[in-house]
């Protein structure tokens, strides 16, 4: 992926809310949302510019 | 605040693991205080194990093993059993009003098989060691048992062996990787609609679990407050999103901190609120320090990796309705009852001629607390040593401002609000 590009996350299990944006984070990368659909969470992380 | 603000806050949205284990070191250390045992749950699923055996035509009281851990009377009428009744109703009730139940069926079979092959190794360990990730490592640390540690340092050692064997080609679980954005969550009104009927459903599940607290409270005030306190623990896990799998094996794969500073500080408290209740006359309880200590704790970390889950972790996922955790739990069952059936052959060799440490005795009181909450500040930096191996380099600038950013915010406003702005400056 390239600087500015947006990956889209998806996952059915909660516990990802505690993992993937500290993960985003400590490699660098923007996590912009983390949202609740129900069972469903999404995250959007960016890579900086 | 209104009701919709208090429901988005509070029972949707996630709390932090940090405060909720802080909360939870606290609340297990009154539950010692007040019942005389340690927050435990894999006891009473062995238990459970010598009840189908009884009812297959065994006659597992006169096994061993329950003549150790007593199979006296029903769950309903046992402290662990009522305690954990709790456990699932609060953590049902949690996933409920966070309109976060749904039956989530495992990727494959073979994910389903390693569930239960994890969930067997897992819970015969856990049982070898007299504990799980509760009773030998997050209350049996704050029991001063030495046996504890040796079960927390190898629990580990096998989850790193766990994450090897779960990276070999053959187990890892493909990803579905899209370039167009999901179209998953289009129907809000179908949300809405399943959030409405997830409220309902989680009130049913309070007014019965609360008439359930009344009924064992009528029985005896420990029994009732028992109840109580499983609600508890069931509904912060849940809310925390409390898993010691993650915390043990992601040392391993990505090096994350949160949880595992989480958990250890969480045993801080513990450490020091079960220090005043056994001041004040409460017996510890504390376990053979023997190679079934080191032993089960290996055999535990490479089972909750394979399972994807510990005993508290496959509870609350369980009631979420991740049907993989059903099978993990089935799996700890029949492990711990494994352990029970072999007994004496297991524990005649690895465990009873070893002595039980009781470090504030082996040490004396206050040498044993302050060497205890000095090795799970040891345990803390071990843990920030080890993220440092995974961390990608940045400027000392920006290093600095993301942690305050992160200890402030707590995540991701932080970067999204302030860093842009400030980015010219720090690169």
């Amino acid at each position: 992926m390239t600087a500015g590009q947006m990956l889209e996350v998806i996952t059915d299990c909660a516990q990802s809310v505690n993992g993937i944006p500290e993960d985003a984070r400590a490699k660098g990368y923007d996590c912009l949302a983390v949202e609740q659909h129900g069972p469903l969470f999404r995250f959007l992380i960016r890579v900086p510019g | 605040m209104s009701f919709a603000e208090f429901r988005t806050q509070y029972l949707v949205r996630f709390w932090s693991p940090i405060p909720a284990l802080l909360a939870l070191g606290v609340a297990s250390a009154y539950y010692f205080a007040i019942t005389g045992t340690f927050w435990a749950v894999t006891g009473e699923f062995t238990r459970w194990g010598g009840h189908i055996a009884a009812l297959l035509g065994f006659s597992p009281q006169q096994w061993s093993y329950f003549q150790l851990i007593g199979l006296n009377g029903s769950p309903l009428e046992r402290i662990d059993g009522v305690m954990i009744i709790g456990m699932f109703a609060g953590a049902l009730c949690a996933a409920l009003w966070a309109s976060n139940v749904q039956l989530r069926w495992p990727t494959s079979k073979r994910r389903l098989a390693q569930g239960l092959i994890g969930g067997i190794i897992a819970g015969f360990g856990a049982r070898l060691a007299m504990g799980c990730n509760l009773a030998a490592f997050f209350t049996g640390i704050p029991m001063f048992s030495l046996h504890a540690w040796a079960f927390m340092l190898t629990t580990v050692i096998g989850a790193w062996i766990g994450v090897k064997l779960c990276l070999l080609p053959f187990l890892r679980t493909p990803l579905r990787l899209d370039t167009a954005p999901s179209s998953l969550f289009a129907d809000t009104a179908k949300l809405a609609r399943r959030a409405r009927l997830q409220n309902r459903l989680g009130l049913l599940v309070a007014v019965l679990v609360l008439g359930f607290a009344v009924w064992r409270f009528e029985a005896s005030l420990v029994l009732g407050l028992a109840v109580l306190f499983g609600i508890f623990f069931g509904a912060v896990i849940e809310r925390g999103q409390i898993c010691f799998t993650s915390a043990a094996r992601d040392l391993w794969t990505t090096g994350r901190t949160r949880i595992a500073y989480g958990i250890l500080l969480g045993m801080v408290v513990a450490c020091l609120g079960t220090f005043g209740a056994i001041a004040l006359g409460a017996t510890p309880k504390i376990f053979w320090m023997g190679p079934n200590a080191a032993l089960g704790g290996l055999l535990f970390g490479i089972g909750i990796v394979l399972a994807g889950g510990c005993e508290t972790g496959w509870m609350y996922r369980a009631m979420e309705g991740q049907v993989h955790f059903w099978v993990v739990g089935i799996g700890n069952i029949i492990g711990g009852t494994l352990v029970a059936i072999f007994w004496d052959e297991l524990g005649g060799a690895l465990a009873l001629p070893y002595p039980k440490i009781n470090l504030l005795e082996y040490l004396g009181a206050g040498t044993g607390l302050l060497l205890s909450l000095a090795g799970l500040m040891l345990a803390m930096l071990l843990v920030y040593l080890n993220a440092r191996r995974f961390a990608v380099r940045e400027g000392l600038a920006r290093w600095m401002i993301n942690r305050i950013c992160h200890w402030i915010y707590g995540g991701n406003i932080a970067r999204t609000t302030l860093l842009p702005p400030l980015k010219p400056w720090l690169t």
